[in-house]
């Protein structure tokens, strides 16, 4: 099971390529999504203010 | 249509439809990309010469789709506003900014690492990988318009120009590998003859388009929303320094 798991991590090779290539932009997108959501709420709560 | 259109000029009008609509998007979104994910991580078929990093295609062609989406929906909503002058169509471009920017830079990034194991190459100076560089530069450009002259008729006038200029890349990245022999590989989805690829890639590269189409809607109504909210705030707080006044 652990020995699969890793071969299916590596991705013949090119797991750092395929994983980096996925990792950033996902991030990238969430993180802009999360800072918008935490604007909003601030202006939320100094709208109610 | 202009009538339909001036309905939602007014920006409460808007938020009352936007709302909802960024919800249902924001749920939608969520939902495509993880099924999208799973079938583009565990599902799809490894490629008979790329073998497993095929499985690259499946964020980095939704994130030039998308980049490109971007870039038209900020021409068509710049010169909207030069038309017809309602200040929601230059919000949404400027809103748009951002978003295309990511997706512009995940696009190049995500496609430089497709090329190291494919190509043996991060870079190369080719039609298409040079024309989504300028178009990533037009985006900083819009953005450093969009910052600079935050509240001023001429900055809304130079934003909008830009974005119609810069408009000329998009036929240009779209045609660069028909017109001129590159390395990057040409169309497989919008061409003539018809879609090249099997349906076992296709469906994932499908739902990571479709969920990044939500996300695109999503995070653009909640960028809106937020400008909205702050112009509110900032002139009523105007408007209570007069009263104090």
């Amino acid at each position: 099971m652990f020995n699969y798991f890793i071969e299916y991590m590596s991705m013949g090779g090119n797991g750092l390529y395929i994983w980096t290539g996925y990792l950033v932009p996902l991030s990238l997108i969430f993180f802009f999504v999360l800072l918008q959501k935490l604007r909003l709420n601030l202006l939320k709560k100094n709208e109610r203010k | 249509m202009f009538i339909y259109l001036h309905k939602f000029a007014n920006p409460g009008r808007f938020l009352k439809v936007a709302i909802p609509v960024k919800k249902i998007s924001g749920f939608l979104s969520i939902l495509t990309i993880f099924v999208g994910l799973v079938f583009a991580l565990f599902f799809s078929p490894p490629d008979y010469q790329q073998k497993e990093t095929v499985r690259i295609m499946y964020i980095h062609v939704p994130c030039a789709w998308m980049s490109l989406m971007t870039y038209s929906f900020i021409f068509f909503t710049s010169t909207f506003f030069l038309i017809w002058k309602f200040p929601i169509f230059l919000l949404m471009a400027k809103e748009s900014v951002t978003i295309g920017i990511i997706f512009t830079f995940s696009a190049l990034f995500s496609g430089a690492l497709w090329g190291k194991p494919t190509w043996g190459t991060y870079w190369v100076w080719d039609a298409r990988l040079t024309s989504f560089l300028v178009l990533f530069f037009i985006f900083l450009g819009l953005k450093l318009i969009k910052d600079t002259f935050s509240y001023s008729s001429r900055g809304d006038a130079i934003f909008s120009y830009l974005a119609l200029i810069g408009g000329v890349n998009l036929p240009i990245i779209k045609f660069s590998v028909d017109w001129w022999n590159t390395l990057h590989q040409p169309a497989s989805i919008l061409r003539t003859g018809g879609i090249s690829i099997s349906n076992e890639m296709l469906l994932p590269l499908f739902l990571m388009a479709l969920g990044f189409l939500f996300l695109f809607t999503y995070t653009l109504l909640l960028s809106v929303e937020i400008k909205i909210k702050e112009k509110k705030i900032m002139f009523s707080g105007k408007n209570r320094s007069k009263n104090n006044v």
